[in-house]
């Protein structure tokens, strides 16, 4: 495998790979999430208890869900450049972060927005809502840390730590919150379980959870060749590229 | 030299600095007790309400004066370049930070956690809830020690970073701000409370363990 990945270690490889899988996975993200709103928005059955408003589910459920595996996939990445101290995996790290950080606001957002006519309030201190606005603020920890130091190395460095700092926390805060909240409040919220889901409603949820990842794969590929570009725009294939 | 003489040494050390440099030592002490009788100038000399409120004011008081404790913890020592000396010494890197948080702690917090006491007057907090909040405060000021020193290495180096301090350390808080709100609120209705403080020690054992080797590898990443 490493004979295989070893060539994608030089910057020149990796910015057209990233490119290519951009290429690949913009169009299906864009196909999907079309197909997927339309029929979620317009064609699945109404919910017989919120009625249309559990619509925001088809876009609410996705952010929610790679809002997380975002930090996960980040702090992985942010684990193996530390530990093999590969440049380009700290890149990653630093594409990731504000795309994490938009699912996590979209997710919040959508949930206030959802919560409103459900609960009568635009939020609750519930575990899961917590959780996630606590994710929010370690999305923007650590995007404010690398902002903060003049040399990118070292700032990509230290985001990468933090990152993999907050991996360690990210089940600490979860269970933690989750302990809070039944000791304050019995189960309130209802929870979505796959199984007890309608098919109907389930095919385009399911539609757009996977382009939602597909999205993410290539906003990070996109943010990825471009800080590439940036770091190493001292470089002669960087100008050739540009010079085009 | 030894390990243990080394460690034991650096720590003697600190505290010959910290008597040298005063004011240093006092202004957290100062901030905690002004977050402190912040409280009931704005909520009301209402004595119910401030009772309730107590533990509350005494765990973000801590919070808050930590904010202004920790940037120094290592920037000193980073600018002269004793903490690059130290580094090259041979000595386990872990065990330089961890003497540090350990003075720290010694130096910075404990003042903290003894100032509450100041809870019971200002904010008609009863004495029996009072050492129950001293062993949630102790816990989980080795708990933010930790982590703080973690935060304040990685921003040893960067002119922008005061700000930031905040939105590193505050959100990796919140399970002990969980656990100790757990503990005091089973105090308060008279309920066993050895639960929580376990997990919160368990947590400042946990983190004790992992942020001196998180600390050393940011401080070498800071010295290049």
């Amino acid at each position: 495998m490493f004979k295989w990945l070893h060539p994608y270690a030089k910057p020149e490889k990796a910015y057209q790979l990233s490119l290519a899988f951009q290429r690949f996975f913009m169009p299906l993200a864009i196909c999907g999430l079309i197909v997927g709103c339309i029929w979620g928005l317009v064609f699945a059955p109404t919910d017989y208890q919120q009625s249309d408003s559990a619509r925001i589910m088809y876009i609410h459920v996705p952010a929610a869900i790679w809002s997380m595996g975002v930090y996960m996939s980040m702090g992985i990445a942010g684990f193996c450049a530390l530990v093999w101290q590969i440049k380009l995996l700290e890149i990653s790290v630093l594409a990731m972060a504000p795309i994490g950080a938009a699912f996590t606001a979209i997710a919040l957002f959508t949930g206030s927005l959802w919560g409103k006519p459900m609960w009568g309030t635009w939020w609750v201190w519930d575990a899961r809502l917590t959780s996630e606005l606590i994710l929010l603020f370690l999305y923007m920890g650590v995007f404010a840390l690398f902002q903060s130091f003049d040399d990118k190395r070292t700032g990509a460095k230290a985001a990468c730590i933090l990152a993999v700092i907050g991996m360690i926390n990210v089940p600490i805060i979860h269970y933690s919150v989750e302990w809070w909240n039944t000791l304050h409040q019995g189960a309130s919220i209802t929870k979505l379980d796959k199984p007890s889901i309608a098919p109907s409603m389930l095919w385009p949820l399911l539609i757009n959870i996977v382009s939602v990842l597909c999205l993410f794969i290539a906003f990070t590929c996109y943010r990825f060749a471009t800080e590439l570009l940036r770091a190493e725009s001292h470089r002669k294939w960087v100008l050739e590229i540009l010079g085009k | 030299m030894s390990f243990s003489s080394f460690f034991i040494q650096s720590i003697k050390r600190d505290f010959q600095i910290a008597a040298i440099q005063k004011h240093e030592f006092i202004l957290p002490v100062l901030f905690f007790i002004l977050v402190i009788v912040l409280f009931p100038i704005t909520v009301g000399p209402d004595g119910t309400m401030l009772s309730r409120l107590a533990s509350a004011v005494g765990w973000i008081a801590l919070i808050l004066s930590m904010l202004i404790a920790l940037p120094r913890m290592f920037a000193e020592d980073f600018e002269n370049g004793w903490l690059e000396q130290v580094f090259l010494s041979g000595v386990p890197h872990s065990l330089i930070v961890l003497s540090r948080i350990v003075s720290f702690w010694l130096l910075y917090c404990l003042p903290l956690v003894f100032c509450s006491f100041l809870l019971v007057p200002f904010m008609s907090m009863e004495v029996g809830l009072w050492s129950v909040l001293v062993q949630t405060l102790l816990l989980g000021s080795i708990l933010t020690a930790c982590l703080g020193a973690v935060a304040s290495a990685l921003l040893v180096a960067s002119r922008k970073g005061g700000g930031v301090m905040a939105l590193l350390l505050i959100p990796l808080l919140v399970p002990s701000l969980i656990f100790a709100g757990a503990a005091m609120d089973a105090a308060q209705q008279s309920l066993p409370y050895t639960a929580p403080i376990t997990i919160l020690a368990a947590l400042a054992v946990f983190s004790l363990t992992i942020a001196p080797l998180a600390t050393a590898q940011a401080l070498k990443l800071n010295m290049g």
